[in-house]
């Protein structure tokens, strides 16, 4: 069996578990205006007779020709010829637009030609747009005049007129967009620059039978009412709603999942545990995959819960479609929580497939069972500051963990008394190829009464299995504490923090 | 099998004839499809009238340093978008596309013509590459494409794109 848990590096744990930085340090940066950095290019003299072989190819070869090339070259092409304006200007060139700044005036060819055949457009301006200056209450209105009046008051008492509507930076260049014909649109960390409410207007203009992808990342849609912007996109197939103060989520039988595979909460502080729990226990079926990136209010036993299974239109249970589950930088997650989850979830995938093959069928009410199970035991993984309790977590008690592998941990948490090295740190690190990866899955008793679950091997419905889970849980066994002198091994390794003193300081930081 | 290679006769525009490895011709999705029609008539030289010989013999250099890879999925429209932004070429294939501008221009109407679509796009590729970072009027010049604009038409043009300068 091949095993797909993605466990990211230890060297990105400062940046995955850190509670300082709650912005990613480093966006992808759009290039969509500095193709001038290339290679040299190998560039043949021209033809001595002074043809121009460029000029007599078929439209459809140029048109092939200038598709390689970015938006800034496609405009130096249209100062070439009428015939090379013409063509620059298709708009099959220019369906796809990125820009990280926007432009200062938009004229004939850009507002005409450009920006009504953009379909996919993304708008990576973070922090703000060039020019942009917020307004400031020593220096008051820093702002140029047909901009000023805009931002400085974000949320203007009711709308009066189309006129009078108030519009961000942004506005000058959607005005030219057919926003009811975009299939993606792509605007990361805009709370600074586009206001609730404008973003809302952006949002009711997309055509909900076109769009397929946002990504909102970091954007101004908070509270509950966000879910009305966009629950009626029903063709969306991505969506990233990351680095946003949403309270709520849609039900899972809303519109907005029929089509949905990819889903972000990354850090959505403001999500309350139970409204995750929930939305994860009903989690919708067609979603491939989730990230969850963050959310250290997620507690163990909603994860639990995860819906890996469903009931379909027939009444047969079969796995739903999700395939990834990133749980990066939630610090409660051991990795051995995460090698638990997966068996289990996993496990109840295996189950219906076993099922499917003539155990008879499993109706409803026993499908719950699972889940009843885990809540009656729910009381048990409450706490997780002393190692007592930590053996009777889920995943030691519902895991046929073999003796080498209980006693590693037990040695662990013992370890954990003692004073921190490197050493035991990195040992610790390899115990999870201690754990033979092909023994039975569960011994959950109340699943074994119903049936056999031991693990298939003939890989003939394992892409419906699966699940992978990214993650970043360092330690085999993790408490408060456990973690905290995680982070001082890697400080302390950083910056050689102690390593003079020896033993008793060495690579402990207190991190606050 | 490999001891006996099948051979195919392909007939230029200035009545070459050239033999060769079917596996190496079969990159050509034209020609493929042409022998698919033809069925295994053995001896009979396929007719390609729109390429000289030595375009063929360069393109055929490609083929052979090609054919064991797959081809391309015969609709694979889909994948032209990803392949679109990167301007990278092959290491092997930028150095065999280091021709003159009359070749290079054959080549890609060839690679057209025959329905080469991987060497179409190396092509492409290549003369996106020299137009990238020009002046429209260095673009001209490297091109032999004569200005028919008016000097406000052009100054017209040039106001227009100074914002992607900001």
């Amino acid at each position: 069996m091949t095993i797909d848990i993605t466990l990211l590096p230890p060297s990105q744990i400062l940046s995955n578990h850190s509670h300082l930085a709650l912005l990613p340090s480093t966006l992808p940066v759009s290039s969509s205006l500095c193709s001038k950095h290339f290679k040299r290019a190998f560039v043949p003299r021209p033809p001595r007779d002074g043809s121009s072989p460029l000029s007599t190819l078929p439209t459809e070869i140029q048109l092939s020709i200038l598709s390689h090339l970015e938006l800034s070259d496609l405009l130096s092409v249209l100062g070439v010829s009428k015939t090379f304006c013409a063509l620059g200007l298709s708009p099959t060139l220019h369906r796809e637009l990125s820009l990280t700044t926007l432009p200062s005036t938009i004229l004939h060819i850009l507002g005409d030609h450009i920006l009504p055949s953009v379909r996919e457009l993304t708008l990576n301006l973070f922090p703000y747009p060039c020019g942009y200056r917020p307004y400031s209450p020593h220096f008051g209105n820093l702002l140029s005049p047909n901009t000023s009046k805009r931002i400085k008051r974000p949320h203007p008492q009711g709308r009066s007129g189309q006129n009078t509507k108030e519009e961000s930076v942004v506005g000058g260049i959607l005005r030219y967009v057919k926003l009811d014909q975009l299939r993606t649109l792509n605007i990361p960390f805009s709370s600074s620059y586009i206001p609730l409410e404008e973003l809302e207007r952006i949002l009711e203009s997309l055509g909900s039978e076109c769009v397929r992808k946002l990504d909102l990342r970091g954007s101004s849609l908070s509270g509950r009412k966000w879910m009305d912007s966009i629950g009626k996109l029903g063709r969306l197939e991505e969506l990233d709603q990351g680095f946003t103060n949403i309270h709520s989520l849609p039900s899972p039988s809303s519109c907005l999942f029929g089509q949905l595979r990819y889903l972000s909460l990354s850090s959505c502080s403001m999500l309350l545990a139970d409204v995750l729990a929930e939305f994860i226990r009903e989690l919708p079926t067609n979603l491939e995959r989730l990230d969850l990136t963050r959310l250290d209010q997620l507690p163990f036993e909603a994860l639990w819960n995860l819906r890996a299974v469903y009931e379909n239109s027939e009444g047969r249970v079969v796995p739903t479609s999700l395939k990834e589950v990133r749980l990066v930088g939630i610090d409660h997650l051991t990795r051995r929580d995460v090698r638990g989850l997966k068996r289990f979830w996993e496990g109840q995938r295996r189950a219906c497939f076993l099922l499917g093959r003539g155990e008879g069928d499993w109706r409803k009410g026993e499908m719950k069972t699972p889940e009843m199970g885990s809540t009656s035991r729910s009381t048990s993984f409450g706490s997780w500051s002393s190692s007592e309790e930590e053996i009777r977590t889920p995943s030691t008690s519902y895991s046929t963990s073999p003796p080498q592998s209980l006693r590693s941990s037990r040695e662990g948490s013992g370890r954990k008394v003692s004073l921190p090295s490197r050493h035991d740190f990195l040992q610790s690190l390899s115990y999870d190829s201690d754990y033979p990866s092909g023994s039975p899955p569960s011994s959950c008793s109340y699943r074994k009464n119903r049936y056999d679950l031991t693990e298939r091997k003939d890989g003939e419905d394992d892409d419906l299995v699966h699940i992978n889970i990214i993650h970043s849980a360092i330690l085999e066994s993790e408490d408060e504490d456990g973690y905290r002198r995680f982070i001082g091994e890697v400080v302390g390794g950083t910056l050689d923090v102690g390593d003079a003193e020896g033993g008793a300081a060495r690579g402990y930081v207190e991190i606050d | 099998m490999s001891d006996k290679k099948q051979q195919v006769i392909l007939q230029t525009s200035d009545d070459e004839q050239f033999t060769v490895e079917k596996i190496v011709a079969e990159r050509s999705a034209m020609i493929k499809s042409m022998m698919e029609d033809l069925g295994e008539q053995e001896g009979q030289a396929i007719p390609l009238p729109n390429v000289s010989s030595s375009v063929l013999t360069k393109i055929l250099e490609y083929c052979d340093h090609h054919k064991n890879e797959p081809l391309p999925a015969a609709d694979s429209s889909d994948a032209d978008d990803s392949r679109r932004k990167t301007s990278e070429i092959g290491e092997w294939d930028a150095r065999w596309i280091q021709v003159d501008q009359e070749m290079l221009f054959e080549i890609i109407l060839a690679a057209n013509y025959l329905d080469i679509k991987p060497l179409l796009d190396v092509g492409c590729k290549t003369v996106a590459n020299m137009i990238k970072g020009k002046t429209p009027e260095e673009i001209r010049k490297l091109f032999n494409i004569t200005n028919d604009f008016t000097p406000e038409e052009e100054e017209q043009i040039r106001k227009e794109n100074e914002w992607a300068e900001e």
